[in-house]
């Protein structure tokens, strides 16, 4: 029996290892390797760009992509060499003609730089990103190459692109087809500054660095005036909620944290210490008392099933109505995007309408999303029909 | 009559007492800061967290341990086995296949999920012990007629279990993984987190069913223990009474998680822990069980809504906190052996 | 006969009549046919795979078979598996008690047939569970853990838990394969007991045996708690060892393939009979019988008048033999 009991011990505790593996498994799964940088990442670093050890780091490695920015507006001359954001050394031989992107960013960010032509092969589920109906419906029909969970390497391989642009999280799946013949950078865009590398990278790969760079400058000239606007308001409490439930929020360590800061506002779960959403009870959020609950963009509940929830009475946001969410149709703004400075905006027209109209950021977006992804938007239909 | 030391009662109370303090302790720990005062003073907030919140927190804690541990000392007993487990018969795997669905297909809302995972794992574990009265058991009972063997229950039960994963895996694979796919794993993890008193009235009545069913039942639990043709001889119904005895363990098992998602372990450690103290296998143990179980997630509970400043999965603790005193009850050589194997 | 001269009156209880059995298509009993009688041992014997088991298994109800049974002029065919759970007692070859219990608690089962499903066990009955303990001699064991005892204390505590149930057939299945030489002759000796009813002997005396100081075994002293009537029990038991069965069996039943090739009665029979039925399943056997007092009477020449039987029977009765001394040779 002793023995049975110890192999049962033995069980329990591999279990429990399993547990914690398990445990952290859905913030590989979007945070992934960005989560470290995350950390680091203050609001301040990112308004002082280059200025984290991180980013200088990024940019002494990547000499090539440096050089490429300091020229913006020159046009590259292949073969260029570029480090990817796994750390690998590409030369890229010729400037590329068809390319496949397997992550829904990167080809978000192909589009943007005017290459949804050259595309030849996506991910999975394109069909379920309203900016690929809004800018590019054409790219919706292309092959499939996979998910970064099931990568098809041989439906990818059989398009024989020049250049193929890969999630970090496919590193494993690189060497066969380099072995193939085939060229491949990995992107990581899991926070602002590794966007903004993966935009440069992106840009010199594909020599198209004039609209890399304005892409960039993007955030920043909305950002001044946003900034200035609010100064001196009072900064209301704010809990921003994730996208299973209300009860998982974005601590100060995550992305999602320097749009409440920028919309002047202060994050109710600043006590937490978690990098990625942190689950939390009903009496946390009671206890917390926010002026506003503002859902993800992709919250899989409504506002109506927080305002009606009955154990949220007696919570400020919820009795005020205050609760709102980020804006879905187009993109979801509260994401590691190039156009996500349009969520501290819409955000901050919510926290403080009176001195910050919705125009605003109605107008950057209109502009936006007219330069890089040559559609209107419609800025009446904010959301989807999604529950 | 010397033959039942009174050291059962001897530890039996003690027991009560453990759970009756977690159970208090659970009443005072948690992130909204009520206080005593404000609570008799009648504060209106302070008794809406106390009633609707804080309450059937704590209450769910204690039944719900109590039902998992009550349910594994039946499953360990039926099956003869120490490493039997209500997830055995697929209550788990089915209930988690239930709150994909629900996830995925159904509003997603608190209420709906949670009718969706009880009935997916009273489904799974109907089908499983359905199919194995329907297979040509290994005996023939009084009438003729067949009966389920432990080994026909054990099989459909791994059947229906893999085929429970399987729906949950193609249901995670259709889940969006942004969303839907993270709703889905944070409900398979379980946690007490989000109990209010509105999701969990009938859970509880049900619960509180089984466990009165099972207790009434307690000397037909232990017979079963008993080899097939023996216990057939004295006089047990054996094909029905295990599948009485297993229906309404799973029964309250599925009501339990289909609340707080699936906690691991609990039912696993409970009895043995129960075993090794009162070191046999009737109603004492069976009781004893409960209580541990209860005590057991009640302080597990306690510190996953304490020990960080965001809820952590309530299984971390059930078996940090369970395996450890199992493990020195073994060493302490409270009990040589439980079950001859 | 044996058990007339004890009862001194026919008692025939179990009625086997043609019966059969088979497992799928295949016929394992073919028209087996017997009587077995209240307060004697009927041995089953055959070798392995001649159907022993699966006769008690189709007495038991736990098979389907063709053929009639009666017990006590009542037949078991119609009976609810709860029903003949209060007629049977079945002892396995070891208990399947797979789980830590009090030994009192293994002996309170055989009171379940009598008992309501959600009922507990009365005082009354507990005070006749640790009765029927102390007539085994195990009552010092009744708090402590069944499975730590050893094979043969279990079966001591399984007959025990024979005992209180009090049913009138008992079926036991190679109940000494798994007992060491000394428990062995124990169990059989308690067995044959147990069938006479000596157990259950009251203060009284109705027996005259039971007045009299017991030699190896402490015949226990039954306080008839509950008024019970004293029933001798039918006995049918599979034996894996002849020698036993010659010595504690009054009847015999000889299967083979199925097939019941003869009926023996040890205490009577010719020895030259005997050792011819006995060789149609063992091989050519010799049977020996050894007088009691020592010295050797050859094989075959002998042939115990019932005189002399009657009076062997009379001086081994306390250990429970019931039997001439017979030893068993291969050939």
């Amino acid at each position: 029996m002793k023995r049975t009991l110890a192999i049962l011990l033995t069980l329990t505790m591999l279990t429990v290892t399993a547990c914690g593996g398990g445990s952290s498994s859905p913030a590989e799964t979007t945070a992934a390797a960005g989560a470290e940088s995350a950390k680091t990442q203050s609001a301040e670093a990112e308004n002082a760009e280059t200025q984290s050890a991180e980013a200088e780091n990024a940019e002494t490695k990547a000499n090539e992509t440096e050089n490429a920015e300091t020229a913006a507006a020159q046009s590259i001359t292949y073969p260029v060499t570029v480090t990817d954001q796994i750390g690998r050394e590409v030369t890229i031989e010729k400037e590329p003609e068809t390319l496949v992107s397997g992550y829904y960013i990167s080809t978000s960010l192909l589009i943007a730089l005017g290459l949804k032509d050259r595309l030849t092969g996506i991910e999975t589920k394109a069909g379920s990103r309203n900016i690929y109906h809004l800018s590019a419906p054409e790219i919706i029909g292309l092959p499939s190459v996979g998910t970064a969970k099931e990568f098809d390497l041989e439906g990818c391989a059989a398009l024989e692109p020049d250049l193929i642009v890969l999630p970090a999280k496919l590193k494993d799946v690189i060497p066969s087809l380099e072995e193939l013949g085939l060229t491949v950078i990995a992107v990581n865009p899991e926070d602002k500054a590794l966007l903004e590398e993966a935009v440069t990278l992106l840009g010199t790969a594909t020599n198209t660095m004039d609209r890399a760079a304005s892409l960039l400058a993007f955030h920043d000239e909305q950002l001044e005036p946003l900034t200035a606007a609010l100064s001196g308001t009072d900064q209301p409490t704010v809990c921003l909620t994730g996208n299973s439930s209300f009860l998982s929020v974005a601590g100060p360590a995550m992305y999602q944290n320097s749009l409440i800061e920028q919309a002047a506002g202060v994050n109710a779960a600043s006590d937490i210490t978690e990098d990625y959403w942190a689950d939390i009870s009903y009496e946390q959020l009671l206890a917390w008392n926010p002026d506003y609950i503002i859902l993800a963009a992709d919250a899989e509940y409504s506002v109506d099933s927080v305002l009606q929830d009955e154990n949220l009475r007696g919570c400020k946001a919820v009795d005020n109505g205050n609760v709102y969410q980020f804006p879905n149709a187009i993109e979801a703004w509260d994401s590691p995007v190039p156009s996500s400075i349009l969520g501290s905006m819409w955000l901050a027209s919510v926290l403080h309408g009176d001195t910050y109209p919705e125009d605003n950021w109605k107008q950057a977006a209109a502009d936006y999303y007219e330069t890089f992804y040559s559609f209107t938007p419609d800025l009446d239909n904010l959301y989807t029909d999604a529950e | 009559m010397k033959m039942y030391p009174n050291t059962k009662a001897a530890k039996f109370f003690p027991a009560l007492a453990l759970l009756a303090a977690a159970g208090l302790l659970s009443l005072l720990v948690g992130k909204y800061p009520l206080s005593l005062a404000k609570l008799l003073a009648g504060d209106e907030m302070q008794t809406q967290v106390f009633l609707t919140l804080r309450l059937p927190r704590s209450l769910m804690a204690v039944l719900g341990g109590f039902a998992l541990g009550a349910a594994g000392y039946v499953f360990q007993t039926v099956f003869c086995n120490p490493l039997a487990a209500p997830d055995m018969i697929g209550v788990s795997s089915g209930a988690s296949a239930g709150a994909a669905f629900a996830i995925l297909f159904l509003s997603g809302s608190p209420l709906a999920v949670t009718a969706s995972s009880f009935l997916g794992g009273l489904l799974a574990v109907g089908i499983a012990l359905g199919l194995a009265s329907a297979v040509r058991g290994q005996y023939f009972s009084g009438r003729g007629t067949y009966s389920a063997g432990n080994g026909t229950i054990v099989l459909a039960g791994i059947a229906v279990h893999s085929l429970a994963q399987t729906i949950l895996m193609i249901l995670k694979l259709t889940a969006d993984p942004e969303r839907q796919l993270a709703s889905i794993e944070y409900w398979i993890m379980g946690s007490l987190s989000a109990i209010t008193l509105r999701q969990i009235p009938f859970y509880c009545a049900v619960c509180v069913a089984g466990l009165t069913g099972i207790f009434l039942l307690h000397r037909q639990i232990v017979l079963l223990s008993v080899e097939e043709s023996e216990a057939r001889m004295l006089g047990v119904p054996v094909g029905k009474m295990r599948l009485l005895v297993l229906f309404l363990a799973t029964l309250t098992v599925a009501s339990v998680i289909s609340v707080t998602g699936v906690i691991s372990f609990i039912g696993l450690l409970a009895p043995h822990i129960a075993r090794l103290l009162t070191r046999d296998n009737r109603l004492p143990a069976l009781a004893l069980s409960g209580l541990m179980g209860g005590f057991l997630l009640t302080l597990a509970d306690i510190l996953a809504r304490s020990a960080a400043s965001a809820e952590l999965p309530v299984s971390i603790f059930t078996s940090l906190l369970g395996a450890p005193f199992l493990l020195y009850l073994i060493l302490n050589g409270k009990g040589d052996r439980n079950h001859d194997g | 006969m044996t058990a007339d001269s004890i009862f001194s009156q026919e008692t025939v209880s179990l009625t086997v009549s043609c019966i059969s059995a088979s497992y799928g298509r295949c016929q394992v009993l073919k028209d087996i046919s017997f009587h077995a009688h209240a307060g004697e041992l009927t041995g089953l014997l055959g070798p392995n795979g001649c159907g022993k088991t699966t006769l008690l298994r189709a007495l038991c109800g736990q098979l389907p078979y063709s053929g009639s049974c009666l017990l006590n002029g009542r037949p078991l065919e119609g009976l609810s598996s709860r029903q003949l759970a209060r007629q049977i007692s079945y002892i396995p070859q070891r208990s399947g008690i797979g789980i830590s219990l009090p030994v009192m608690e293994v002996i309170l089962m055989g009171f379940n047939p009598v008992l309501g499903i959600l009922q507990q066990p009365s005082a009354g009955q507990k005070a006749l569970a640790l009765q029927a303990l102390k007539a085994v001699g195990m009552e010092a064991y009744a708090g402590q853990d069944y499975q730590k005892l050893s094979e043969g204390q279990k079966q001591l505590c399984i007959l025990a838990r024979t005992i209180a149930e009090d049913s009138s057939l008992l079926l036991l299945d190679e109940p000494e394969s798994s007992l060491d030489f000394p428990h062995r002759h124990q169990v059989m000796r308690l067995l044959a007991k147990i069938a006479g009813g000596q157990v259950l002997s009251c203060t009284a005396g109705t027996f005259p045996d039971s007045g009299r100081t017991p030699g190896a075994g402490s015949v226990p002293v039954w306080n008839d708690l509950d008024n019970r009537p004293i029933s001798p029990k039918t006995a049918l038991i599979t034996l894996h060892d002849p020698q036993l069965a010659l010595e504690y069996c009054s009847r015999l039943i000889l299967l083979k393939d199925g097939v019941c090739i003869s009926i023996l009665h040890p205490a009577s029979d010719p020895v030259p009979q005997m050792e011819e039925a006995l060789s149609e399943i063992y091989g050519p056997v010799r049977l020996y019988t050894p007088d009691s007092s020592g010295k050797n009477e050859n094989c075959g020449s002998g042939r115990s008048s019932n005189e002399d039987n009657l009076s062997s029977r009379n001086r081994n009765e306390d250990d429970g033999h019931k039997n001439r001394r017979l030893v068993l040779l291969p050939g």
